[in-house]
């Protein structure tokens, strides 16, 4: 079976084979550290493999994430007429003009009928989701919700072979709520801005929540206009 | 005819034939060079009666006039056969296809798709070439249904690019210096650019199309005015320099969209025989569709991207290009 990536290098070198389809990322960072920039780059390394890729933009319109593609070079409206890349307008609520949009935010349950219903439509593809975040979907909906919701729509994406990257923005929601949800998932990606000496400097780190602990590396990235992100140094802090 | 004409005619197609074939197995599609003959020819003939072309104007189409008069002098055709028409930057040709002694030659050639050279088109220029010194450049539509041929000459100022020459220990290509690579250097380099700055790759490689796209599709602009034959002359370019052979699928003109197709892409090959510079098996032919993206920019003056769906390293017979123009997107939802 064929192995996915993030598509940025440096990050993909430690993956080792990668990752399998049906394989759940969750990307948790700090507003405008750059996990959108992220998700661009799964996009991209998706297209370039031949996936189909969905985006629920819950955040912003979808034109921003095709605007940020085409600043890239992709050629967004190919894929969009090929059905490779398929946008899903999580954020108008109303007067959507996108083929696929969410009414109100705050019904999951409508969430999760549209998200299985774009992915019903292209079964037989080898499918990335990416919901660019999933933590505003869950603000105004109560805990118990939420994780019963998470655990039904994980296993779901699961069974039909998704490679899925949820993105959470730190301080939205609950930290009990962020530490259960993480457990469900592969992989944990975290993005941060640095403090003290390192203030205004970005870090990720990648690993997986294993007896409580999250075992990671970190690296510190930057954003290029022309690259994306660029993992410039690994820090060997909590490996 | 007697049996003896006949003989003639058909040893003088079959050699014609014959060159054409040798010509196909030259780099760079040996047109150059198959022309290079059909001159050689003609000026056979004017080293032979040159002397006694009657002719004192410096406009194309009446040099070629006095040529035909000339040749119809001496028996070696019949000037009935043409008409000619003067342009702005060269002579327009029609010739009666029915009664041409290449007939053979020329369905033949055609037919099998090889390098293909009018030899009434390349006298006409090397009669300009020795009296104008210039280079003109011919241009041939054959219409076998009516029994005509059109054919025209214009100037260009540029040399060609299939025009491959070595100049003593240089390899020159249509006059500027030029380089062989061979597989093995083409992927030392990619290797050493994935091992210095591996994100950069595709990068690198697009850009690189794209520059010398450029600078190739508009020397070819100014070749030709019709967009589609001058692309359809860029793919033939990429097909003779050995970076595959692509086919042009579809092409509209007003929304700015191409489909090419491009079979045994030699970044595919170079891939299949020292393995695959990416982690994932993808698309890798970034070199191409940069150059494909140039070509359309270059020829439609749009910003033009281009997008390689399939590529025959991961499977297929072919690769697959789509270019549009850059789109526009308006930022709306600043209302929430």
């Amino acid at each position: 079976m064929r192995r996915a990536f993030f598509g940025v290098e440096g990050l993909d070198k430690n993956l080792d084979k990668g990752f399998s389809y049906g394989s759940q990322i969750m990307v948790e960072g700090d507003s405008g550290v750059g996990k959108t920039v992220l998700a661009g780059e799964f996009i991209k390394e998706g297209l370039r493999c031949g996936d189909t890729c969905i985006y629920v933009a819950c955040d912003e319109p979808p034109s921003v994430m095709r605007q940020h593609l085409l600043n890239f070079k992709i050629g967004v409206p190919v894929y969009e007429e090929k059905n490779r890349l398929v946008f899903i307008d999580a954020y108008e609520e109303s007067g959507s003009s996108e083929k696929y949009s969410l009414s109100d935010q705050r019904q999951l349950d409508k969430y999760f009928a549209l998200e299985t219903e774009v992915i019903r439509n292209f079964k037989g593809h080898s499918i990335r989701l990416v919901v660019d975040s999933l933590s505003t979907l869950f603000t105004m909906v109560d805990t118990a919700d939420v994780l019963e919701f998470h655990r039904t729509r994980l296993k779901y994406l699961r069974r039909n072979g998704v490679l899925v990257m949820d993105i959470f923005v730190n301080g939205v929601l609950e930290p009990r709520i962020m530490t259960v949800t993480g457990h469900l998932y592969n992989f944990i990606l975290k993005m941060n801005f640095g403090r003290g000496k390192y203030n205004g400097t970005r870090f990720m780190q990648i690993g997986k929540v294993k007896s409580q602990q999250f075992v990671s590396s970190r690296y510190m990235f930057d954003i290029n206009p022309v690259y994306g992100i660029l993992l410039t140094a690994r820090m060997g802090v909590g490996e | 005819m007697t049996d003896s004409k006949i003989i003639y005619r058909k040893m003088v197609n079959y050699m014609y034939k014959s060159m054409c074939r040798t010509m196909e197995q030259l780099p760079f599609s040996g047109q150059h060079w198959l022309e290079q003959l059909m001159f050689g020819v003609s000026q056979c003939i004017l080293d032979d009666y040159g002397s006694e072309l009657e002719n004192s104007s410096q406009k194309p189409e009446n040099i070629c006039r006095a040529y035909l008069d000339l040749l119809d002098d001496k028996g070696f055709i019949d000037a009935n056969d043409y008409y000619l028409e003067g342009t702005e930057d060269g002579v327009i040709v029609r010739v009666d296809n029915r009664s041409c002694v290449y007939r053979q030659y020329c369905l033949e050639v055609l037919e099998e798709g090889l390098p293909f050279s009018c030899i009434r088109l390349a006298a006409f220029q090397a009669v300009l070439r020795q009296v104008l010194v210039k280079e003109y450049t011919p241009q041939i539509y054959v219409d076998w249904e009516n029994g005509i041929c059109e054919g025209k000459l214009f100037y260009s100022s540029c040399p060609r690019e299939d025009i491959v020459t070595r100049e003593g220990h240089e390899l020159k290509i249509a006059g500027r210096r030029a380089i062989l690579l061979t597989q093995e250097t083409y992927i030392s380099l990619l290797t050493s650019i994935n091992e210095h700055a591996p994100h950069a790759l595709k990068h690198v490689l697009y850009d690189a199309g794209y520059r010398s796209g450029v600078y190739l599709a508009r020397k070819a602009r100014e070749m030709y005015d019709d967009n589609k034959e001058c692309l359809q002359f860029l793919l033939r370019e990429i097909e003779y320099q050995g970076m595959g052979r692509p086919e042009l699928i579809s092409f509209d003109e007003l929304s700015g969209r191409a489909e090419i197709h491009c079979y045994d892409s030699f970044q595919v090959a170079a891939a299949e025989e020292y393995g695959h510079l990416y982690r994932s098996p993808q698309v890798i032919c970034d070199l191409l569709r940069g150059i494909f993206a140039a070509y359309l920019g270059v020829l439609l003056d749009r910003e033009t991207i281009c997008e390689e769906l399939h590529c025959q390293s991961v499977q297929g017979n072919y690769c697959e290009f789509i270019a549009i123009p850059v789109p526009r997107y308006e930022k709306k939802g600043d209302s929430k």
